[in-house]
């Protein structure tokens, strides 16, 4: 199709305001994800750039074979993920439809709320791990105090670690989540309410049949983040476990910065990192074709 | 849009022209500034260097401290090289280095020692065989040694009616030792021992036990021989017995080994000659109590008496580097001046690397300076000692020491039978093994 003088006139205006921002994302972006990607079928670990060798596809045959830690570490974010996403998007609608409702404090409970999220990951980490501390930790001593004489040994046993760490992946979370309901429920007409009043629906029903099925997109968008985050989890897994006991809270992002900056395997790491794509690539896919079945749209 | 295409290509240009003339070209050997990379501060090495400007005073060094508050210190000296950073001279750790020196990051100095008359002992001091062993080349020099130490709390000792410690005392001795210096509960309990979390500290007993041998004859993993096993159990025994604390406690609450020997929870802590500088920072480490040093308990007499772990620590000119010559003048004078040995010691707490002939007493001397702590025979605990090395040095050495950081906390605590624990322990190392070169 040609275009007329207005048009090509016009484009050059156009290319002239996106030309920085792509020689910005080019540098940044894309050429380290294209680098990446070369890297994938390379065996390169960190030695000049003439002595790497291309491999072909034995990163990712040996990935998929052999490589028992990475799809440890892939259950354990699949783990991670169906536990916490979940629990935080319902706790997250509680506490925002209760908020919503209530009269007195609301700014402040909310900022209450919403100051973990704000807060920075290593200090509410730290302040955890004392939490959870076996020995004298206020959680076990209460629980010693109520009669447990055995209570879970948190982030020193293996069948806890992992869920030590989702537990204060969704407390953090909790606020963030409540915020973006909670401007969800302000956009719910209340014509809605009213309508289902008259039709004898009690505050239950209104809430399932009302309430829920119109958060249902953000409820989408707060899933498909949720997800993501939850498969890049890294640095709660860093600063609280480092992937231990053993490899009981290995994550894929943990056990990719462990092969790429400890081991120094750039071609390996690159390889689980585009492994780790493809699998976010597809679950975000299936969540969105999955919406039409379940997200109400007025 | 013509405009804007030859304004950008000029920039480009422009961009490419001082990329490749930046740069500082090679100048004199003797004047100059390079940038070093050392894991201790100019407060540990500022009065050597001063020592360095009386005799150069037309080079500078310009000093990096790397080891911070994380244990990562030498990833990220790794990685400032890897990443061409602006680093003449790098001290590393023995696997960083033995990594970086297998892919020709570093300057092979056999051409500079011709020039200059010196032999392999005046750089390496008796440890050429770990610097040569990457690429049977000179890709380094030695830095300092740090012996491991026995420390103890002279005043438990005391109060608990015990001599002190003696070169050649046997795990049986330090048994029975630790029942004597354990007791209280709770909070207020003091153990006999602690340990560290460290890889070295989880295997110390069985390394010990195996005499060094990380790797069989065939260079796989030699964790289930019956030395380590031996090593293994006897940790885990005085671990069950209350006399040293549990490795949980120490995960969990991130404790560390100076802060809590220090501050009198532990009567006896097995680390680094390093300590000494803690000792001596009585503001961040008060204590009004003389600790004393010995050897590590040996399984049984048939161990050599003063049988040691340390490492020797290698530093390195980068091959990168536009400013070669003034870092040799640098690394020979760091390897050959007598006077810089004493003082860096003194400073660091680490054994020189090259102890001057005749001056042992005095670089003990100095290495103990301010610390109360005084040694009867520092020969013995010094040049005398038999060392076992601390970390196992090669290709996968970073690798297993971290895989014994993760599996062997899990029989320590109770978690698993040994024999699993082993048996995975073995199972990911000889994996690893097989990935080199993959």
């Amino acid at each position: 199709m040609k275009l007329s003088r207005l048009q090509k006139r016009e484009m050059k205006t156009a290319l002239r305001y996106i030309i920085p921002s792509f020689v910005g994302f080019s540098f940044i972006t894309l050429i380290p994800l294209i680098v990446s990607f070369l890297l994938v079928f390379t065996n390169w670990d960190g030695s000049f750039l003439d002595q790497i060798k291309i491999t072909g596809f034995k990163n990712a045959s040996y990935i998929l074979t052999k490589d028992w830690l990475f799809w440890k570490s892939m259950l354990h974010n699949v783990i991670f993920t169906l536990g916490v996403v979940p629990t935080e998007i319902a706790l997250a609608i509680i506490l925002a439809v209760f908020l919503n409702d209530i009269a007195f404090c609301k700014q402040t409970l909310r900022a209450v709320y919403f100051i973990p999220y704000i807060t920075l990951i290593t200090a509410i980490t730290v302040v955890w791990m004392m939490f959870f501390q076996p020995s004298w930790g206020p959680i076990n001593s209460f629980l010693r105090s109520i009669g447990i004489q055995n209570p879970p040994g948190w982030l020193t046993s293996t069948k806890t670690s992992l869920l030590s760490v989702m537990i204060v992946s969704v407390w953090r979370s909790l606020g963030y989540y409540m915020v973006i309901f909670l401007a969800g429920l302000q956009t719910i007409p209340t014509e809605l309410y009213e309508a289902a009043e008259i039709d004898g629906a009690g505050r239950v029903k209104q809430f399932f049949r009302v309430t829920l099925p119109m958060l249902t997109p953000i409820i989408l968008f707060a899933s498909v983040t949720g997800v993501i985050f939850s498969f890049r989890v890294f640095t709660y897994i860093n600063v609280m476990t480092r992937g231990r006991p053993g490899t009981s809270s290995y994550v894929m992002v943990y056990y990719l910065y462990q092969v790429a900056f400890k081991d120094f395997r750039f071609g390996y790491a690159s390889t689980l990192a585009w492994m780790l794509f493809i699998v976010i690539f597809f679950v975000t896919i299936i969540q969105w074709h999955l919406q039409k079945r379940w997200v109400y749209e007025l | 849009m013509k405009k804007m295409l030859i304004l950008s290509l000029l920039f480009l240009f422009c961009m490419m022209i001082g990329v490749y003339a930046g740069g500082a070209q090679e100048t004199k050997a003797d004047e100059g500034e390079i940038t070093l990379y050392a894991a201790a501060g100019l407060d540990v090495y500022g009065p050597a260097w001063d020592k360095f400007y009386e005799k150069y005073p037309k080079i500078k060094i310009n000093h990096i401290k790397t080891l911070g508050t994380g244990e990562s210190w030498d990833q990220k000296v790794t990685t400032a090289i890897l990443g061409g950073e602006d680093v003449d001279v790098a001290q590393q750790n023995p696997n960083a280095y033995y990594n970086l020196a297998s892919k020709g990051y570093f300057e092979d100095l056999e051409p500079y020692m011709k020039r200059d008359k010196l032999k392999d002992s005046d750089m390496m001091g008796s440890y050429s065989e770990v610097i040569l062993q990457p690429r049977g080349k000179i890709d380094g020099f030695l830095w300092e040694i740090s012996p491991w130490l026995m420390f103890y709390n002279k005043k438990y000792m005391d109060d608990a009616g015990l001599p002190y410690p003696e070169l050649g005392w046997t795990w049986d001795d330090f048994e029975d030792y630790l029942a004597a210096l354990t007791k209280g509960e709770g909070t207020d309990k003091v153990f006999g021992y602690y340990g560290h979390t460290w890889d070295i500290c989880l295997s110390l007993f069985g390394i010990e036990a195996a005499r060094g041998e990380w790797f069989t004859e065939d260079g796989k993993c030699n964790i289930k021989s019956p030395e380590w096993q031996k090593g293994i159990k006897y940790y885990k025994g005085l671990i069950d017995k209350g006399y040293a604390v549990p490795i949980r406690d120490m995960q969990s609450l991130k404790m560390h080994y100076s802060g809590t020997f220090l501050s009198g929870q532990s009567a006896m802590t097995y680390n680094g000659a390093w300590v000494f500088q803690y000792i001596r920072d009585k503001e961040r480490f008060p204590h009004d109590w003389t600790p004393g040093i010995t050897s590590l308990p040996i399984p049984d007499k048939s161990y050599p008496k003063n049988y040691t772990t340390g490492a020797p620590g290698a530093a390195a000119i980068i091959k990168k580097s536009k400013k070669k010559e003034i870092a040799w003048t640098f690394a020979k004078y760091y390897c050959t001046d007598p006077d810089n040995q004493i003082i860096a010691a003194a400073q660091m707490g680490g054994l020189a690397a090259y102890v001057p002939k005749g001056r042992e007493e005095e670089l003990f001397a100095a290495m103990l300076k301010d610390t109360r702590v005084t040694v009867k025979n520092a020969k013995a605990l010094t040049t005398e000692w038999t060392y076992f090395n601390e970390k196992p040095i090669g290709a996968v050495g970073s690798v297993y020491g971290r895989i014994i950081e993760e599996e062997l906390p899990l029989y320590y605590n109770g978690d698993r039978d040994l024999s699993s624990t082993l048996d995975l322990i073995e199972k990911r190392v000889n994996e690893e093994i097989e990935k080199v070169g993959m």
